[in-house]
């Protein structure tokens, strides 16, 4: 395309339309400017056009600085960020959640039924077994003390599972905090 | 390395350095800058590079712009140097004498070390 001073300023002028009113006006006078010294200098309109270049490239390189300045983010982008941010977290959470949540309840419900357990083998309820290494039979009078170990060993890990879950929630509110707009 | 393309990285590095040179002599207008930097091949631009560095110096007030009226036609816009662009190019330039020193010395003692 063969450009000419008018429709060369219209073509850079709509590429600009990105930037404040005030600084593509700035630039299109600059260019402006520019076009009348290299007229004036002796250049043809043709040869001064073609030293500034493909106007669109030209509004480009003004654009990219701007962009570049105030670290844009365009919508695009931030919608990229949701898809991954939403599909990786939930797919992970999918999995985390179910697993910790059932370990954290599960071993927390075994840890208090145990001790009651215990209790209620010591007074002769011999339906309850319970032995150690799987073999030798724990002795009725030591079954409340048993039970007491093995349900301060089963609550140990409900709870060190628990912080584990309460952990993985902050990680997500935090990671899912960045991706909103700081303002 | 081809040596194109070394030319053309020490210009982009340069670049700033000339135009603020020339900025700090005197207020300048783009297409004035352009002109002058031409007249050496080493640092030809085109306004499509010139301008966006303008910019960015602009933007980190290194300089300041002022649109003045010219006697033939639309009026300019003038670039001149801010206090900090005035010390910016102080230390530029001392830097450039340590580089060209160092290139120089670097020279002298390949020659020192021949006659040995």
């Amino acid at each position: 395309m063969s450009w000419n001073r008018e429709t060369y300023l219209n073509a850079f002028g709509e590429r600009l339309r990105h930037l404040p009113e005030e600084e593509r006006l700035d630039a299109i006078r600059e260019i402006d400017s520019t076009i009348f010294d290299g007229i004036s200098d002796g250049l043809s309109e043709a040869a001064i056009l073609n030293r500034l270049g493909d106007p669109v490239r030209l509004a480009k390189a003004y654009q990219s600085d701007y962009f570049l300045q105030r670290e844009w983010k365009s919508p695009l982008r931030n919608i990229w960020l949701m898809i991954s941010f939403y599909s990786t977290t939930g797919l992970l959470s999918a999995m985390v959640v179910p697993l910790l949540a059932t370990i954290t309840y599960g071993f927390g419900f075994c840890a208090a039924v145990t001790p009651l357990a215990g209790l209620l083998r010591t007074f002769g309820v011999n339906w309850i077994s319970m032995s150690l290494a799987g073999e030798n039979d724990v002795p009725a009078i030591w079954s409340l003390p048993y039970a007491l170990v093995v349900a301060l060993f089963l609550g140990a890990i409900a709870y060190g599972t628990r912080k584990l879950l309460h952990r993985y929630f902050r990680f997500v509110s935090r990671q899912h905090r960045k991706l909103l707009p700081n303002k | 390395m081809e040596i194109t393309e070394w030319v053309s990285q020490v210009r982009r590095g340069l670049l700033e350095f000339c135009v603020l040179r020339l900025i700090g002599t005197e207020p300048r207008y783009g297409y004035e800058l352009v002109t002058t930097l031409n007249r050496w091949d080493f640092l030809a631009v085109t306004e499509g590079t010139l301008y966006p560095l303008l910019r960015r110096l602009l933007k980190e007030q290194y300089i300041e712009s002022s649109w003045r009226e010219s006697e033939t036609g639309p009026p300019r816009k003038y670039y001149a140097l801010t206090a900090s662009g005035c010390e910016l190019l102080a230390s530029m330039s001392a830097e450039w004498e340590k580089i060209t020193q160092a290139i120089e010395d670097l020279q002298t003692d390949n020659k020192g070390r021949n006659w040995l």
